[in-house]
């Protein structure tokens, strides 16, 4: 299979304009499954297909891919549809242009076996990730009245291991996965999707200047991540070769086993319903709820409108 | 074709040798098996201690060079704070620190965010020693290198104690493969500043484990708190893969056990299946880190040294059988050597030769006791064969002289009937059979002035004694009844001529008569017989009235009565002795009187003749094979 990938982008290679538009994109995180569809589209040339020179980069565990759209370095990036959110109200407006996974994957995993409900979580010391995705377990804790101890981390297992931490906060797709492949079984685990914080996740973002100036290369972009997406689900198998192969080139220590897991639960959650195919699309419904509790918790100062947010009136 | 059971012609010694052999190869079998195993578990035990003893020895030398790191970091943190008034000063002690102890990759004087105004977010002196071995410095923190979230960092700042934390790939740091022990640096109001560090490349320790030679196919591994890979002989999986990984979702008790152990931090071994071979993983915690130090042998390589132990057993137990078998067989043999020339000595003396010769056998054994058994058999062989030619010899000369008095017995009877063929007024017939070669049975008649004498009697007993008698009372009849014309005075005499010095009590029923062949006048008289059945001329059937009368040869001198009757022509007398009433069959069932007449009713019209002949067939098929026990004799008298 690996020639036959090889032997496709040479001919798909042959194939690209000589003018093809040079894009930067920075997924959300280091080289993992959770990226899978892109790097596939890169890899087998949906995007020079589409005429558009992709070069992917990775940001740092310390620096998050919206600071690297807001620095310039890069030019269409993944993120969490909240951050996104938020971002547009603060710092930079966002268009989204695609809406890969439609359900929380956002975990609280617990040293104490008897901590079954969100008020047991008053006063603890909890991880959360450095870079963000802490805006629903902070407003958790605001309507809870929890006064939790946040404890950033870029990594929790050896927080969590070390006893440095009680809690902490874990993608199931991700840091939980790692936890139970390190043979730590967590006391407790909590899902937010199951206690009223089940928001989409990752979505496809560019500013909204750069949607304006390339209105059709952002569109082709995003129908190639798509198509790219829709191969890994057919090809998962195949797919994971492709993520090891970033996944090495950036020292990542990960293996195939944790990006097969991690692929397994990211295609799952991109089902709007589960056993449907994805839609890839933002729900306006979604967005509006998700408007309101960040409104209410005064992470934006005003909704985000689903059109302009989506590129309709762009 | 049908194939008919196989029955093979198999000596003693052959039976005995298969025996032999079959119950030394069980015995062999479990003792090996047994054996075996009990050297394959010590083996496993043996090879347990000397794998723990390996990790033990490991484990002491990676702990050393860890508390020496651990040691110059103390000895070094004092330092600090006596110049943190002069922060390019800090280059030096981390420096000072490196060149001491060369063991030590890099170290940081690593400060909270905003220590030193002037420097801002992050201050971090480094030294660490570059490609040429020369000692390099330079801050570390930056803002993609923000070492506040680094576990070096900020676990010991969280747990307010020294920290060795877990192996990573320093890529902005050291650029290798480390791990950091960090010591939080408090000032005088236990406020956390900084905390000051040693970096350990893992090249040395995991060179010390990768040398571990427990076994000759084994590899070694090193597992961080966390489970990650240290050491591994695959590098592609050092820190990129924990132990568990390849059995995420796997759940079986070997893995749950070995789980809890390395989370635990205990040492222990379990059997795991890895790729379809198993293994035998032995693991001990190095204590300062809560790493854990592990040996992975194939089951074979454990089971090696059994395995050559049991090829060996096994050929030296074939040798030790095959040498048995050699040794048995010699023996068996030595020992069944005699038991065939007792069986020739049989199949001669089987053929008649007495004399023959036996094997000479000087053992005090079982051998010797069936020599002096075959040699009391010659001996009483040869005197029952004697014996026997004697007892032969005199049973043929009886047999001889039997034959002969049965000639002579049955030479006293008349036996040409009818008996008057030249008459008209009488038709007669008799026969008697006798049980053994002579009987006691006895008839006789004849005519005398025109009367018809006669008799019919049975002798008490049977064989030649009765037969003598039985001689003895028929010449009496005849001599007796050519002068007396009463019956019950021919009774009388021959009573008294039988009783008179009869010392062996024997006695002789019979039954006299006298008919008058003109007028049809019996006479009679009874000594203790059957009475005879008359067949009237209408073939009617009744008993003769008679008195019982005692039999003769037992009273001098008992007054016999005589009786007397009519009979008309055309009257038949049937007179029989106890053997017609008493013949058995098989299931000792009688003929009986009833059956007698009967028999007769069905033939009251056959003459005499016919009608004992019928009589006989009668028994016969009564007796239905059954042997005959007593003499019989039918006479038939019709007075026509």
């Amino acid at each position: 299979m690996k020639r036959k990938v090889s032997l496709m982008c040479l001919m798909l290679a042959a194939l690209v304009p000589a003018f093809a538009q040079q894009i930067t994109f920075t997924p959300q995180w280091t080289p993992q499954s959770q990226f899978a569809g892109y790097y596939a589209a890169l890899e087998l040339g949906f995007y020079r297909e589409a005429g558009i020179d992709v070069t992917i980069t990775h940001p740092t565990k310390t620096y998050s891919s919206i600071n690297m759209l807001l620095d310039g370095s890069s030019d269409i990036i993944t993120s969490e549809l909240i951050q996104a959110v938020v971002a547009t109200d603060n710092d930079i407006k966002l268009v989204n242009l695609m809406q890969t996974t439609q359900h929380s994957t956002l975990v609280l995993l617990a040293r104490d076996k008897n901590i079954q409900s969100m008020p047991q979580l008053s006063g603890l010391k909890i991880g959360t990730w450095k870079v963000g995705f802490n805006e629903i377990p902070k407003m958790m804790d605001e309507e809870y009245r929890l006064n939790i101890d946040w404890i950033k981390f870029i990594n929790p297992l050896n927080l969590y291991i070390s006893g440095a931490i009680d809690a902490t906060l874990a993608k199931s797709y991700s840091e939980q996965v790692l936890f139970t492949m390190s043979g730590i079984t967590p006391g407790s685990i909590l899902k937010f999707s199951e206690r009223g914080f089940d928001y989409p996740e990752d979505g496809l973002y560019v500013s909204e200047a750069f949607f304006k100036k390339n209105p059709q290369v952002c569109r082709k972009f995003a129908e190639a991540s798509r198509k790219g997406w829709e191969w890994v689900r057919k090809n998962r198998k195949e797919a994971l070769d492709i993520v090891m192969k970033y996944v090495k080139a950036e020292n990542v220590p990960t293996n195939i086993y944790n990006q097969k897991i991690m692929l397994d639960i990211i295609l799952e959650v991109q089902e709007d319903i589960k056993g449907q195919a994805p839609s890839y699309t933002l729900s306006e419904d979604d967005l509006d709820k998700l408007n309101k509790r960040l409104l209410r918790h005064g992470y934006i100062s005003r909704p985000v409108e689903y059109k302009r947010f989506t590129g309709g009136d762009l | 074709m049908k194939i008919g059971k196989f029955t093979p012609n198999v000596s003693i010694s052959g039976r005995l040798m298969v025996r032999v052999l079959i119950v030394s190869a069980i015995i062999f079998t479990l003792s090996f098996s047994l054996f075996l195993r009990m050297s394959a578990n010590k083996m496993r035990e043996e090879a347990t201690k000397h794998a723990h003893s390996e990790l033990s020895n490991t484990i002491h030398q990676i702990d050393a060079i860890l508390q020496a790191v651990e040691i110059a970091v103390e000895n070094t943190a004092w330092v600090v704070p006596q110049v943190l008034d002069s922060p390019d000063s800090l280059y030096r002690i981390t420096e000072r620190l490196l060149h001491n102890n060369e063991f030590i990759y890099g170290s940081a004087i690593a400060f909270e965010p905003n220590f030193y105004s002037k420097e801002g977010q992050f201050f971090s002196p480094y030294s660490y020693r570059g490609k040429n071995g020369n000692i390099r410095s330079r801050q570390l923190g930056t803002d993609t290198y923000n070492y506040h979230y680094m576990d070096w960092y900020q676990i010991p700042k969280l747990l307010n104690k020294s920290y060795w934390c877990e192996p990573y790939y320093d890529d902005g740091g050291g650029e290798k493969m480390m791990t950091t022990y960090s010591k939080p640096l408090y000032n005088s109001n236990g406020k956390l500043y900084a905390v000051i560090t040693a970096d350990l490349s893992l090249e040395g320790l995991t060179e010390l484990v990768g040398n571990i030679k427990a076994f000759d196919k084994s590899y070694n591994l090193m597992l961080s708190r966390n489970a990650s890979y240290i050491v591994h002989p695959d590098h592609n999986l050092i820190l990129n893969e924990t132990i568990f990984s390849s059995t995420y979702g796997e759940s079986d008790e070997s893995l749950k056990k070995m789980q809890d152990d390395i989370v635990n931090c205990k040492e222990g071994e379990v059997l795991r299946d890895m790729g379809g071979d198993k293994f035998f993983v032995f693991y001990s915690p190095v204590e300062t880190t809560q790493w854990t130090v592990a040996i992975v042998c194939p089951l074979s390589e454990l089971h090696k040294d059994a395995k050559i132990l049991r090829n060996m057993l096994i050929v030296l137990g074939i040798i030790a059988l095959l040498l048995m078998i050699a040794l048995s067989y010699k023996g068996i043999r030595r020992v069944v050597a005699p038991i065939e020339k007792f069986s020739n000595v049989a199949k001669k003396i089987a053929t008649g030769d007495f004399a023959v010769e036996l094997p000479n056998i000087t053992s005090q054994d079982e051998l010797k006791e069936l020599h002096d058994s075959f040699e009391n058999m010659q001996t009483s062989l040869v005197k029952y064969i004697e014996e026997l030619k004697f007892t032969t010899a005199n049973k043929e000369r009886i047999e001889s002289e039997l034959q002969i008095a049965r000639s002579i017995q049955m030479g006293m009877l008349p036996k040409s009937f009818p008996a008057f063929p030249e008459r008209e007024d009488i038709s007669l017939s008799a026969k008697l059979v006798p049980a053994k070669e002579v009987g006691g049975d006895l008839y006789d008649f004849f005519i005398k002035d025109e009367k018809l004498y006669f008799i019919i009697g049975d002798v008490s007993g049977k064989g030649v004694p009765a037969s003598l008698v039985m001689a003895v009372t028929c010449r009496l009849f005849r001599s007796v009844a050519s002068y007396i014309n009463k019956p019950e005075e021919i009774i009388s005499s021959l009573n008294d001529s039988l009783a008179d010095g009869n010392d062996s009590n024997m006695f002789c029923t019979a039954f006299i008569g006298i008919l008058c062949l003109k007028t049809g006048e019996l006479k009679y008289c009874n000594a203790g017989h059957n009475a005879p059945l008359i067949v009237d001329p209408e073939g009617r059937i009744s008993m003769l009235n008679v008195k019982p009368n005692l039999p003769l040869g037992l009273f001098d001198g008992f007054p016999y009565e005589g009786q007397e009757t009519t009979i008309s022509r055309n009257t038949m007398l049937y007179l029989f002795t106890d053997g017609v009433t008493e013949a058995e069959n098989n299931n000792k069932e009688l003929l009986g009187d009833d059956k007698l007449v009967a028999f007769l009713k069905m033939n009251v019209s056959a003459d005499p003749g016919v009608l004992i002949d019928l009589t006989f067939e009668e028994i016969k098929a009564h007796a239905n094979g059954a042997e005959q026990s007593d003499d019989i004799t039918v006479m038939c008298i019709k007075y026509c």
